[in-house]
């Protein structure tokens, strides 16, 4: 066999395991029936929805989607809400210097449990938060330290901050950086580095987004999926330490020159580069790779960030043109691209498959 | 050979729940095979999905207006469509100047294609850059789909010796290549 067959022959081999994938053959067959296909659960949802178009119409469909243990459920909790508002009123009017704080709405004083796993709660003001927290949002989290060293970072998604400096964040009162500004309603995320030498090890600490303008302002700002990650530093001396963050960057940086090759790559090399970040971290003196690789992780964390904002945006533009199958293929095909949670991306596509499949 | 019945049917523009599954049979037949032809044509199973929904369409569109005479067999037909889709997806792309100067589409949509057969695509496609079009057809349809020299005659409309020559003419610029 010459070369150019054995070559061909591998070609082959290696093509082989190329197969059409279900929705594919799906919508072969929908083409050739096209015209009486039933619509999908999914679509007939979206189509009630774009029919319903005044509040009346749409709190009916509500109702009607309802079950009915949840339309009991709603009618206690209007019940309970009138019973409360009506107690409210009357405190309010024997007691006017006084108000009973139970009853207050804004949970600036509220301290939130807040773990590696994302919350699915949003605070702040305005619209798109569950707990109203004009003034601060608190949350407290375990920094367990079984290592030498750990070091913890928190992650959350940003909307509706017009400025740079106006959420600040601070960790046992001490000022760590300032929520980025967003545009509009776009959830835009971020990593702060918690400084170790402020934290408690082995205790609960308190992390604090507080909106310096509110009060007395009333300025919205929506801080969601906030997590708070401890990884241990891993053990070693210093040549051993070096060694392997070397390792690190080495296949993070393939994982980054393929990344145009497989959907996957940038992930993996934004998590090869984070590994690399830890070894690092954990020298007691600072080498040249330090500030290179923590840079790195930003660059390839920012190119992700993009890289979601876009397979949204795509997902989003389908299911506005009621194209649910293509919004549903777009989300699927962005798991690729975010096969974990480490990344805010992954939560996001999960949200939007779970409603529209 | 199911063409025939199915285009009446589908000229008739309804099909029964059974007409219905002679066409999921026959997609269920076919559709990972015309796939892999489109991909190794192209380069990525991404632009292959476009290239076998476009192929797919042109063929429903042919049934329907009675153009499919039947002489061939409809696995042969369907072959040639993907193969003639499939090289003017390229063409386009060439003229886009994409062909040589990007890398691939990164997305293969589906969750089969591996890297290994990702990388292996992109080493097809640069191998097929090198041959006319009538020789890259005939050399995927022969080493890479296994057809029979018979089988790639009927699908490129051609006679096996134009086949034959062409698969020659390809080889002797790919070792060249090679070496």
């Amino acid at each position: 066999m010459s070369d150019l067959d054995q070559r061909l022959a591998e070609l082959r081999a290696a093509t082989a395991p190329i197969a059409a994938p279900p929705r594919l053959k799906a919508r072969l067959v929908e083409m050739a029936v096209e015209g009486r296909v039933p619509l999908t659960q999914a679509s007939r949802r979206l189509a009630e929805q774009r029919a319903a178009k005044t509040l009346p119409d749409k709190a009916r469909l509500l109702w009607r989607r309802t079950p009915d243990w949840g339309r009991r459920a709603g009618l206690v909790a209007a019940a309970s809400l009138a019973i409360v508002v009506f107690g409210k009123t009357a405190w309010t009017f024997t007691h006017p210097d006084d108000g009973p704080a139970f009853l207050s709405s804004d949970e600036s004083k509220t301290v939130f449990e807040v773990t590696a796993t994302p919350s699915k709660e949003c605070f702040g003001l305005g619209p798109g938060t569950t707990h109203t927290t004009a003034d601060k949002a608190q949350f407290a989290f375990n920094f367990p330290v079984t290592a030498r060293k750990a070091i913890a970072t928190l992650s959350f998604t940003a909307g509706s901050v017009a400025k740079g400096e106006v959420v600040d964040i601070a960790v046992g009162a001490v000022h760590q950086a300032f929520v980025l500004r967003s545009f509009g309603d776009d959830l835009q995320a971020q990593e702060v580095r918690l400084q170790p030498k402020y934290l408690k090890p082995n205790d609960r600490n308190l992390v604090v987004f507080d909106n310096l303008k509110n009060p007395p302002g009333q300025e919205q700002w929506v801080i969601c999926n906030v997590a708070v990650k401890v990884e241990q530093l891993p053990d070693g001396t210093q040549a051993d330490l070096k060694d392997q963050a070397r390792i690190e960057i080495a296949n993070a940086d393939r994982f980054y020159n393929d990344r145009l090759i497989d959907a996957g790559n940038l992930f993996a090399s934004w998590k090869a580069y984070k590994k690399a970040g830890l070894f690092l971290e954990a020298m007691d003196e600072k080498i040249d790779e330090y500030d290179v690789v923590r840079q790195k992780v930003r660059d390839s964390r920012r190119e992700l960030d993009e890289q979601c904002a876009k397979l949204m945006l795509k997902g989003a533009a389908f299911e506005k043109q009621g194209k649910v199958m293509d919004a549903v293929g777009q989300y699927k095909y962005g798991r690729r691209f975010f096969p974990e949670k480490d990344h805010p991306c992954f939560g996001q596509i999960q949200a939007r498959l779970a409603e529209l499949e | 050979m199911p063409p025939p019945s199915l285009a009446a049917k589908l000229a008739s523009g309804r099909l029964t729940p059974a007409q219905e599954a002679e066409f999921r049979q026959l997609v269920d037949r076919m559709a990972d095979r015309l796939l892999r032809l489109a991909a190794r044509i192209v380069g990525s199973t991404e632009q292959a999905e476009d290239v076998l929904q476009d192929a797919w369409g042109r063929v429903l569109e042919a049934l329907r207006e009675g153009r499919f005479e039947g002489r061939a067999s409809i696995d042969t037909w369907l072959f040639r469509v993907v193969v003639r889709v499939g090289l003017n997806a390229r063409r386009t792309r060439a003229r886009r100047g994409r062909l040589t100067s990007e890398p691939a589409p990164s997305d293969p949509s589906d969750g089969t294609a591996q890297p290994h057969a990702r990388v292996a695509l992109r080493e097809v496609a640069a191998l097929l850059d090198a041959l006319p079009e009538d020789q890259a057809s005939a050399l995927v349809l022969k080493e890479l789909e296994g057809l029979t020299t018979a089988e790639v005659a009927r699908a490129l409309d051609c006679s096996e010796g134009a086949v034959e020559q062409r698969l020659v003419r390809a080889r002797a610029t790919l070792r060249e290549k090679m070496s």
